[in-house]
């Protein structure tokens, strides 16, 4: 069993952060994936929505953050809402906590935190090697993988939960990697989903996309050296 | 004064109506699920294998093969996990598109569930495995698998959607590794010919829209014409001619950008429902206190 949190955001009102809205889209998303992961046995310990989602929830204590708390207190944790468009971080709406929590600003798995996937736009720009190393080696502190999307992404509550999918799928023991790129790649919408692992070595973080699943919490990351990364083309 | 931009070109649409199709209810159940097991090459008896139930799907595995039905629409997921999306990182599977989908052909042709359904439009798609050294000194990309997908028509109409189509995974080793199958099967003509709204109407209907809800600056990137299916968890009864409306927004500062993807009814006067009901999501939250004391933890009940 491992321990989940969820934070999303859709509704940005005109008295905090300005983004536009996006329906129901992220809490269906994130309520989908913890109902899913509740159901197959897991520990959904927190659920921050809009307002209530900070930034400072997944910026860590160096940069005067509260990660420790909330996003690395736990073993798997998503996050819905708009990327920036620049690739370097997320939005929220409470603009009392700040309106952007930066990858730079993040310790990924400096605590609990094992898996986070970013259900966002523009979590990398590209699937090159610069692209994807030059946003993601830093802020990866332990964790050993991270889901998200290449560029920006079409939303649409009827094209199918892909959150819920990968929830039963993941928390049934199904491999990370394929689950997520079987479940978040949309080849009709034009969405093109990205698994990446870490590893102190190359075959590391090769075998972990292949083999990692819930059941890998104590396979542990010693330092983030080599990063691999797989996406449908 | 329109900020949204209009699409550059509209879809092509037949002089003839469409008529609305009903689909054939699907019937899920161990007993179907098994039986549909066999015809994917599976020995399909409980004896050697096992049945696993719950309110979305029914699955069947045996040994390292996995057999999965929807309950709502039918669709069907076939795959071997041990082989599934998994490759030697080290060895690329060079294949062209033409190699690829004649290979998913020749594979289908084993399969009389999925054999009939491959001579559409095909889609190829690579999985690529990179990695790279932190100092970035040693860097590799391989293709580890590769993906065919054939797009449905019916009745030469194009159909549009997570659904309408069949997909085959095609391992390195030439050999089938999985297959997706969401194709819901007609039963009869429901309703003939209908008129067409026009497509520029339903653009404009459709900017409107995003405008009351507060989506002033973007452009719509793509407009698409045909019938309409919709995802694995969708329980749907008709299949309804619909133009697809994709749009790109950018928000006011300029600092984030995302896409939205809305069905319309392309008939005048519609069947019923094209798309389904909207999930009911709570929305009563507590209020988050401040750290000064009162961080208040939130359980979803």
């Amino acid at each position: 069993m491992v321990t989940l949190g969820v934070e999303w955001v859709q509704d940005f009102p005109p008295s905090g952060c300005v983004q536009n809205n996006l329906d129901t889209c992220p809490q269906a998303h994130g309520e989908g994936f913890g109902d899913a992961m509740r159901t197959m046995g897991h520990d959904w310990v927190f659920e921050w929505g809009d307002d209530n989602a900070w930034a400072t929830d997944f910026e860590a204590p160096a940069f005067s953050g509260d990660s420790v708390d909330w996003s690395d207190n736990v073993n798997f944790c998503w996050f819905s809402d708009h990327g920036l468009d620049n690739g370097t971080g997320l939005c929220f709406a409470n603009s009392g906590h700040g309106c952007f929590a930066l990858f730079d600003e993040m310790q990924l798995g400096a605590k609990n935190l094992k898996w986070a996937v970013f259900d966002c736009c523009d979590t990398v720009l590209g699937t090159d090697a610069n692209s994807v190393g030059g946003t993601w080696f830093g802020p990866t502190q332990g964790i050993h993988m991270l889901m998200a999307f290449v560029g920006t992404m079409y939303f649409g509550a009827w094209i199918g939960n892909y959150a819920s999918s990968f929830g039963f799928d993941v928390g049934g023991g199904a491999t990370m990697a394929s689950s997520w790129l079987g479940n978040a790649a949309n080849w009709w919408a034009g969405n093109t989903a990205i698994a990446i692992a870490m590893g102190d070595s190359q075959d590391q973080a090769q075998n972990r996309l292949v083999w990692e699943a819930v059941d890998q919490l104590t396979w542990s990351v010693p330092s983030t050296s080599w990063l691999a990364w797989s996406w449908w083309d | 004064m329109c900020p949204v931009e209009l699409p550059e070109e509209y879809p092509v649409v037949p002089n003839e109506a469409p008529p609305v199709l009903r689909l054939t209810p699907p019937r899920v159940s161990k007993r179907s699920t098994v039986a549909s097991a066999s015809v994917f090459g599976l020995r399909g008896d409980l004896r050697v294998g096992a049945v696993r139930v719950d309110a979305r799907t029914v699955d069947y595995s045996e040994g390292s093969v996995h057999h999965r039905l929807f309950r709502a629409s039918g669709g069907i997921q076939h795959r071997d996990v041990s082989r599934w999306m998994r490759g030697d990182p080290h060895r690329s599977f060079e294949v062209s598109n033409r190699e690829a989908v004649r290979l998913a052909q020749q594979i289908a042709r084993a399969v009389p569930e999925v054999s009939g359904r491959t001579e559409g439009p095909a889609v190829v798609k690579r999985l690529h495995v990179a990695s790279s050294s932190k100092d970035g000194k040693s860097r590799s990309d391989s293709v580890t698998h590769v993906a065919v997908q054939f797009r449905r028509a019916e009745r030469g109409i194009p159909v549009e959607g997570p659904g309408g189509m069949v997909t085959l995974f095609v391992h390195p080793d030439g050999h089938s590794s999985g297959f997706d199958l969401l194709w819901r099967p007609v039963s009869k003509v429901f309703r003939e010919s209908l008129d067409l709204v026009d497509a520029r109407d339903v653009v404009e209907r459709v900017i409107r829209d995003w405008w009351r809800r507060g989506l002033r600056t973007g452009r719509v990137t793509r407009v698409r014409f045909g019938y309409l299916e919709l995802d694995w968890t969708a329980n749907q009864r008709l299949l309804q001619p619909a133009y697809v409306v994709f749009g790109l927004f950018q928000d006011p500062s300029g600092k984030t950008r995302f896409g939205r993807i809305e069905a319309v009814h392309a008939s005048a006067s519609p069947a019923g429902p094209l798309l389904p009901p909207r999930p009911r999501l709570e929305r009563a939250f507590p209020e988050r206190h401040d750290a000064s004391g009162h961080v208040a933890t939130r359980t979803k009940p």
